[in-house]
């Protein structure tokens, strides 16, 4: 699970040096395996600081908020387990990115940069599920614990007229995260204890374009593939 | 020999108006400023030992640009027909060494902040105001010069820093104090103020 | 409100700066001919100066004159302010004197050593941007919409792309959003309240029964004073108070330094200063722009003292 975009291989920041910043939405969809594949979605709003120089390098750092849902996480596998919902679903939760990009121009239009990039959700998600056992009514409460994700990719950029960036490539990540539910109930899949799920493809594509809008503000939209699609888009601004 | 005669005849007239036309206050301010800052930043002028020399060529500065007398009897206004003239000259030396010890201190701390000269309002009977700022690190403070014409040259007879007219201010004072006490007592009072530190 | 004390003088140097001495060297000596004293000799031995360069200048020092600027190209207006509570305001501008002195300069220049400007200035920009209501109510009071929609435009960008307001994008030079430093005292004085008449408050300084309306308002606007609890609230403005301070050290010293009385020469920067922002507001008032002109600003009806 990739967090947010991962934004133009160049900086946009002065070749002097100086600080960008942005405020950007993200959603997210993934497929989680742990038995069973799950479908995962986000929306991600986050603000970010980055300070870049020499039309090279870049380190950035977020915050922001997101949201979580797990499809049909809550399905029984036992006939005589009864659940009152399937998805698991938790509102605005903090996380924090941090991240570092190079980038080597071959000409003045074309080059390629790397990155890497982290997110950490420093809080949990938690959502209660209510139903019957065998005729005893139960109550538990799932928690997603320690998300985080560790991306890293590959990005080449074709500068057009009036400095839009148009830019695509792959990328690799990994993400994990711990599921517990606070008591065993048969049939359902997450157990007491910590249950590590992971996602189910470790390779995607991404591609995007960063557009100067007017007065030092810059627009970005950008999609990403990796067995679901994600897509977002951050309004910069160039200090 | 025609096209000299007219040639001549217009750089006579540009050379005589001068002094009317707009723009002269504001170069007169922004040079004198400059030969401030060059003594300010001369690097031969560097060690602590050349303190006394860089004040000495500033106070040529100072007196080329103020108009002194204008500027103490702006802030004496009718008290000034209160004072002899012998007590004139001395409050005239008095006050100028009273705003030389506050501020000569202030001007040799100067680190290279940029002074924006921006606008400049011509007045009828030969007065203008030109509107400066300097711009430090944290804020921009403006500062108006508010300039007389005397005898065909330009000189500063007030300052407004951040709205403040230093005029305005010392009349506040001096009405104040002439309120109750006579000029000599107020003569001593700014022989004290020198005095002190 | 928070620079009323900052009326720089600091800088009044680069003008008034280098007052000439009367330890004449060589170089003040080729000036002679300007100074008063060579006049007044002149003038003394009974020369008559009949040369025309020199009798303005005989004049300047010797004749009485009309000395009467009220009518001055610059409406040098009586812009004085009743003071009838003078000895409990000296008093109480002698405890803000001390308490700069003793406690907040020394506090200050602590802060200033440990924390670097540059993250001084953008804690100052932290709480400009916190100032946000206060401002932003006054200009709609003011009926100056374009200084609302400013102020709206910088909170907006100073907050989302200025992380939060620590960082101020808004005034550089490409969105070039002017901050509205407006109160609501500036609010009342647009709307022809005068002053009435001159209050030295402890801690806050220099004020008026109309300005006091800000204190009070500002209170009520400013969200620091809602932090919880009430002495947190209190810290964070003294820290507040503290950061500010650390970027202007020495200009209150300096237009003391400068005074012959620095009570009335406080007294007289507040004045001027409060007069000059009324007039500039009203200047960008919808309702008032066009009377400006010929009408004079309330503050100037004041009965002299």
């Amino acid at each position: 699970m990739a967090s947010g975009l991962f934004g133009p291989p160049q900086t946009v920041s002065k070749e002097a040096g100086g600080l960008n910043t942005a405020i950007g939405y993200f959603y997210h969809e993934d497929t989680f395996k742990n038995d069973t594949d799950h479908l995962i979605r986000q929306n991600q709003i986050y603000s970010q600081v980055a300070y870049g120089a020499k039309n090279m390098w870049e380190i950035y750092g977020r915050i922001g908020v997101s949201d979580l849902k797990i499809s049909d996480c809550f399905s029984s596998t036992n006939v005589l387990t009864t659940t009152s919902k399937l998805d698991f679903e938790e509102n605005w939760k903090f996380f924090g990115t941090l991240g570092a990009k190079g980038f080597y121009p071959v000409n003045k239009i074309f080059g390629i940069g790397a990155f890497i990039q982290g997110t950490y959700h420093f809080s949990n998600y938690t959502d209660s599920v209510a139903g019957s056992n065998n005729g005893t009514p139960y109550v538990a409460d799932l928690k997603i614990k320690n998300l985080w994700d560790i991306n890293a990719g590959i990005g080449f950029q074709l500068t057009a007229p009036r400095d839009i960036k148009l830019y695509a490539g792959p990328y690799v990540y990994y993400s994990e995260a711990k599921a517990s539910l606070d008591s065993n109930i048969p049939g359902i899949e997450y157990a007491a204890g910590n249950v590590s799920i992971r996602n189910k493809s470790i390779v995607g594509g991404f591609a995007g374009v960063d557009i100067p809008l007017f007065k030092g503000f810059h627009l970005n939209v950008e999609g990403q593939y990796a067995g679901r699609f994600s897509a977002g888009a951050a309004i910069s601004y160039i200090y | 020999m025609k096209k000299q005669f007219a040639a001549l005849t217009i750089l006579m007239l540009f050379v005589f108006s001068i002094p009317v036309y707009a723009g002269v206050p504001m170069t007169t301010v922004e040079a004198t400023v400059n030969r401030v800052l060059n003594v300010l930043r001369d690097p031969k002028l560097k060690s602590p030992a050349a303190k006394e020399i860089k004040k000495e060529k500033l106070r040529v500065i100072y007196k080329d640009m103020f108009d002194e007398i204008e500027f103490s009897k702006r802030t004496l206004t009718r008290n000034w027909n209160k004072f002899s003239p012998a007590q004139r000259v001395e409050f005239v030396n008095l006050f100028e060494q009273v705003l030389e010890k506050s501020y000569m201190d202030k001007i040799l701390d100067y680190s290279n902040e940029k002074i924006d000269f921006y606008k400049e309002t011509m007045i009828p009977e030969g007065k203008a105001e030109i509107e400066s700022k300097i711009i430090t690190s944290s804020k921009e403070i403006p500062i108006f010069y508010r300039m007389i014409l005397k005898n065909g040259k330009w000189k500063v007879y007030d300052v407004v820093v951040e709205n403040v007219s230093l005029v305005q201010n010392y009349r506040t004072q001096f009405n104040d104090i002439l309120a109750n006490k006579t000029p000599e007592q107020l003569l001593e009072i700014l022989r004290k103020k020198v005095k002190e530190h | 409100m928070k620079s009323y004390l900052s009326v720089a003088l600091l800088c009044a140097f680069l003008a008034v700066g280098c007052a000439h001495s009367q330890r004449s060297s060589s170089a003040v000596a080729t000036q002679a001919d300007i100074s008063p004293k060579t006049v007044l000799l002149a003038a003394d031995s009974g020369q008559q100066a009949t040369d025309a360069q020199v009798k303005p200048k005989t004049q300047s020092v010797n004749d009485d004159e009309n000395l009467d600027y009220a009518e001055d190209t610059f409406k040098e207006e009586r812009v004085e302010i009743a003071d009838p509570i003078e000895p409990f305001n000296r008093a109480m501008y002698h405890f803000n004197d001390k308490l700069y002195f003793w406690a907040l300069k020394p506090v200050a220049q602590g802060y200033k050593v440990v924390v670097p400007e540059p993250a001084r200035i953008s804690v100052k920009n932290f709480f400009f941007n916190l100032g946000f209501p206060v401002r932003f109510l006054s200009c709609l009071l003011q009926a100056d919409f374009s200084g609302a929609a400013n102020e709206f435009g910088r909170f907006g960008i100073n907050t989302i792309w200025g992380v939060g307001g620590l960082l101020d994008p808004s005034s550089n030079k490409e969105l070039d959003l002017q901050k509205q430093e407006t109160d609501l005292g500036q609010t009342l004085g647009v709307y022809g309240v005068g002053h009435g008449f001159y209050i030295v408050w402890p801690i806050l300084g220099p004020s008026s029964p109309r300005d006091t309306v800000d204190i009070a308002g500002d209170y009520f606007l400013y969200p620091v004073s809602y932090v919880y609890p009430w002495y947190a609230g209190i810290g964070v403005r003294a820290y507040e108070i503290v950061n500010s301070t650390s970027l202007r050290i020495g200009d209150y010293e300096s237009l003391k330094e400068a005074a012959i009385d620095p009570y009335i020469a406080m007294r007289d920067a507040y004045i001027q200063y409060r007069l000059k922002k009324v007039k500039a507001r009203k200047a960008r008032s919808l309702i008032f722009k066009a009377e400006e002109t010929s009408a004079p600003a309330a503050d100037t009806a004041l009965p002299n003292k």
